[in-house]
């Protein structure tokens, strides 16, 4: 298990992502890495709930996602799970994408079939 | 000899055709990059893990995604007008709800799926039906929230299906585009990857079997009525 900021427990985190097959995955590779999936949410609004229900250290968010999609749940996020550290996981990142993630200080990702850039981006900000 | 107005007419096109170009390029690397990234990460995770249940999942979300990718293209190129893309061989019954559960079930994210009426058929070729459900379920998937209800009856010339879900109302311009190639709307856009050409595809299929794929408002629900011979 790996250690979070704190170093008392495994860092938790939570995926967040509409697609059932890349929550799977990523429960799979992350689980590998040593993290605990504290929870999985398939919109904006469940991976808020799940924040407040599973208290992760960090949220694996989606962007593009029905209902509440990722853009619309970052400032909910940062209001009501300030302490949760968010990572932008997509598939595809446009200038308006990279720009928006940059002025809100939130680190991007696109998704791969590896998992390194992923769990190394989230042991950061455990740290 | 050009005139000022050719060069502008030329330079207009020239931009609408650039235009399109960047569309399809965005749209087919984003519905594409995610089942192709989800098979590499599969396939590395099952050679990293040796417990026989998790690879019996990831096996299956290997066929899974395969299977996605594969329709995915199968729809580039019937969009495309390639006609090897089309169904062929002889119209054979086709039962309605066996097949709208089975196609709900194989979508990425499947929900609550609600059928109402008896259990008709209808007459397609091999393949063409299922294609069409598929389209118009992920559709409604996508951009409906809530459950999916599906409504099938029986009239002269066949069945009339009606898939209806609740959601982000389309706007005029959406409905009148929502049968054009790689159009994607606002809400479409901001919600989720995808190519823009499910219900185009499923509308050409259906008139290959005699039928008609059609998208309304009603109320605050979304409607596609799906027509085909019986």
């Amino acid at each position: 298990m790996i250690a979070s900021r704190n170093g008392h427990h495994p860092i938790r985190v939570v995926i967040a992502d509409d697609e059932a097959d890349v929550r799977l995955l990523l429960r799979i590779q992350l689980e590998l890495e040593g993290f605990v999936i504290a929870g999985e949410a398939s919109d904006g609004q469940e991976a808020v709930d799940a924040c407040r229900d599973s208290q992760p250290d960090v949220v694996v968010l989606d962007l593009l996602m029905p209902g509440v999609n990722g853009f619309e749940a970052i400032p909910m996020l940062r209001r009501q799970h300030p302490d949760v550290a968010i990572v932008a996981y997509t598939a595809v990142a446009g200038d308006f994408v990279r720009k928006e993630m940059e002025r809100l200080h939130i680190p991007l990702l696109l998704k791969s079939g590896n998992v390194a850039p992923l769990a190394t981006k989230i042991r950061e900000l455990a740290d | 000899m050009s005139t000022g107005r050719d060069e502008t007419a030329l330079a207009r096109g020239l931009d609408e055709l650039d235009a399109i170009r960047r569309r399809v390029v965005n749209v087919v690397g984003h519905a594409l990059r995610t089942p192709l990234t989800t098979m590499v990460g599969m396939a590395t995770a099952l050679r990293e893990t040796d417990d026989d249940a998790t690879r019996a999942t990831l096996v299956e979300g290997l066929a899974r995604n395969a299977a996605r990718v594969e329709r995915l293209l199968d729809d580039l190129l019937l969009a495309a007008g390639v006609g090897t893309a089309m169904p062929a061989g002889d119209p054979r019954p086709v039962p309605v709800f066996e097949t709208f559960e089975t196609e709900w079930s194989a979508l990425a994210n499947p929900t609550d799926l609600r059928l109402r009426g008896p259990e008709l058929t209808v007459l397609a070729r091999a393949g063409a039906f299922e294609r069409i459900a598929n389209a118009v379920l992920d559709n409604a998937s996508k951009y409906g929230r809530g459950p999916v209800v599906v409504t099938a009856s029986a009239t002269p010339r066949g069945v009339h299906i009606e898939v209806e879900s609740e959601g982000d109302v389309p706007t005029d311009e959406e409905i009148e585009n929502a049968f054009e190639l790689f159009y994607r709307g606002e809400h479409a856009v901001m919600a989720t990857p995808g190519l823009g050409i499910g219900l185009p595809v499923a509308r050409e299929l259906a008139r290959a079997e005699g039928g008609e794929v059609a998208l309304e408002r009603r109320g605050t629900a979304i409607v596609v009525t799906v027509e085909l011979p019986a």
